[in-house]
């Protein structure tokens, strides 16, 4: 990860510790789901709305992107970021945004979520009309404890981008199911759709007609333990890691969390 | 696991026996999942072990199967199950049980529920004596609303079965994950497992094993549990409809969500909670440990209270 010396100390320093602590869980989200799809097709442009940190679109120009842009709000410095003047753009994301030019593949994660019921609509059409490719996860019912405004099942994201003529590819979470340094909101979640038409290269993948929301054991097992602690006011962390470690181990032995060793029982097992 | 608490006969199981109560199509989860594994393979002989009420059985039956045969604990008068003395022998299910002959397809999905932890392995075995097909499903960790030793992941299954010489054929989750005709717990929890060289019916149609089936929560599931935050409800509630009408129209290729039944924002779970009753915000309750940010995918408003000037043009201007 590039140095963050943003005009926000707090926001850098957690940064540092958080990447310190856990060295593995950096940027794996990024470069495995990135990496799968560019593997299937060579993304040169890439676009991200909500771009936060702009993690995704360091990534993609490390796999070989030679032009980037970032859309957020004025929320981060740009230094914090990590981008250039030109890579980024100011916009408001409760309205549709026009582009002058569309790029290889749009992403936009854990975003949709936070916005209202109408911008939702209005944020599908933006990715839709940006790239022949998004990269989309959103939030579902229960996940995110920042008030979110529009909560929403998979199935009610994928029938937006229906509606835009795109095919949905459910073909990242069972990749990453059981890889636990991949944060759990992303194998939950994140989809690939692809405008009909534009889906040559993903011969070999059905779309799936309907991508079901499927709610990762992590987030079950965190809605559980807040639950149970709820008068205590706060949730028993040691009972949830070994929760999630129990979860885990099961899931290694069988080679899971690992797709090597995942592709050889597949090979000795037909 | 610090205390091993003995095998529990038919652990009563608020959540899932909910589910089955409140769906009046018990019968057809049991008669649309058989059904299905049906056209791919035949199965004129069945037996079932932890077979609460044999509805597994008869639907078999209504299907041509013609022998059924249960196996299971003595909890429920034979009235129940429907079934003639030699069609149901009881056994304790935590010990190997040994038949004289092998069957078309063995049936276990309440039987886990039947046996401790320790003999999970024994049921397992008992399983993959009795049949080359085991059509199998159990309940997940607090699935009962405790921690039952007898609760295990999917994957943990899935290695038992692995132990046998068994591969887990994961087609019918994705298959009924919208089918409302079945009970949410067998959407979200029954897997076929094969011996392996008994595929063959499954490779000609072109499925394949799943060398680690994941554990899944069905969201129907997710949405009981949190009945419980009352802060939450009506949009609980109204999600949870949203789900269930979902599956059979948005399946057949129907543009999702009609317009109209787009769900209010929420508005969401701290603004809505009076802070007497719970003082410390539901902020902290899902970040990591030290309150690290793990489990966020974003920062938050929060983490950059001061607004910055970036002094970076806005998106027309900068055209």
């Amino acid at each position: 990860m590039r140095e963050v010396s943003g005009s926000n100390p707090e926001i850098s320093a957690g940064l540092i510790r958080a990447n310190e602590r856990e060295p593995v869980r950096q940027l794996a989200a990024e470069r495995t789901l990135l990496g799968f799809i560019n593997g299937i097709r060579k993304f040169r442009s890439v676009v991200e709305f909500g771009c936060g940190l702009a993690n995704w679109l360091r990534v993609a120009q490390e796999l070989g992107a030679t032009e980037i842009r970032g859309y957020d709000t004025a929320e981060l410095p740009l230094a914090a970021r990590g981008l250039a003047r030109t890579e980024f753009r100011v916009a408001d994301l409760e309205q549709f945004i026009e582009l002058e030019k569309t790029f290889d593949l749009a992403i936009c994660l854990e975003i949709a979520q936070q916005l209202s019921p109408r911008a939702g609509v209005k944020l599908v059409k933006t990715l839709c009309s940006a790239a022949d490719w998004v990269l989309f996860s959103a939030g579902i019912p229960l996940q995110d404890d920042t008030g979110p405004l529009n909560e929403n099942w998979m199935e009610y994201w994928a029938g937006l981008f229906t509606s835009n003529d795109f095919l949905s590819y459910d073909i990242l979470r069972d990749k990453v199911w059981h890889r636990k340094e991949i944060p759990f909101y992303y194998r939950q979640n994140a989809c690939l759709y692809v405008r009909r038409g534009a889906h040559q290269a993903l011969k070999g993948f059905e779309p799936s007609p309907c991508p079901p929301s499927m709610i990762h054991p992590e987030l079950y097992l965190k809605l559980l333990n807040w639950l149970a602690n709820r008068r205590k006011h706060s949730p028993d962390w040691r009972v949830f890691l070994s929760d999630c470690n129990e979860f885990y181990q099961g899931a290694q032995i069988l080679g899971g969390a690992d797709p090597v060793v995942a592709a050889v029982h597949a090979k000795a097992s037909t | 696991m610090s205390e091993v608490v003995g095998a529990p006969p038919l652990t009563p199981n608020p959540v899932i026996d909910a589910g089955l109560a409140a769906s009046q199509e018990q019968a057809a989860s049991q008669h649309t999942i058989l059904g299905f594994l049906a056209e791919i393979r035949k199965f004129p002989t069945v037996v079932e072990f932890g077979c609460d009420d044999a509805s597994w059985l008869h639907a078999a039956r209504r299907l041509g199967a013609t022998e059924i045969r249960g196996y299971g604990n003595q909890e429920r008068p034979n009235e129940v199950r429907g079934l003639t003395a030699e069609e149901f022998f009881p056994v304790d299910l935590s010990q190997i049980v040994k038949l004289e002959k092998t069957f078309a397809l063995a049936i276990c999905l309440e039987g886990a529920r039947q046996v401790d932890e320790s003999s999970a392995g024994n049921l397992i075995k008992t399983l993959c004596e009795a049949s080359t097909w085991v059509l199998f499903g159990a309940d997940i960790p607090y699935a009962s609303g405790k921690r039952l030793p007898n609760e295990r992941w999917v994957e943990s299954w899935a290695k038992l079965f692995s132990d046998n010489g068994y591969v887990c054929y994961d087609v019918l989750r994705s298959r009924f994950w919208h089918d409302t005709r079945v009970a949410f717990n067998y959407r979200q929890g029954a897997c076929l497992y094969v011996r392996k060289g008994a595929h063959y019916a499954l490779k000609a149609r072109g499925y394949y094993p799943s060398p680690c089936p994941p554990s899944l929560i069905h969201p129907e599931m997710f949405m009981q549990i949190a009945g419980g935050i009352p802060t939450h409800h009506d949009n609980t509630a109204r999600l949870g409809a949203f789900y269930r009408s979902a599956g059979k129209s948005i399946d057949k290729g129907g543009a999702g969500m009609p317009n109209n039944a787009i769900p209010e924002p929420s508005a969401g779970l701290k603004d809505r909670k009076s802070p007497e009753e719970e003082p410390q915000s539901e902020n902290t309750a899902f970040a990591g440990p030290d309150g690290d940010d793990k489990f966020r995918a974003h920062p938050t408003k929060a983490d950059s209270a001061t607004p910055v000037d970036t002094g970076i043009a806005q998106d027309d201007a900068s055209r």
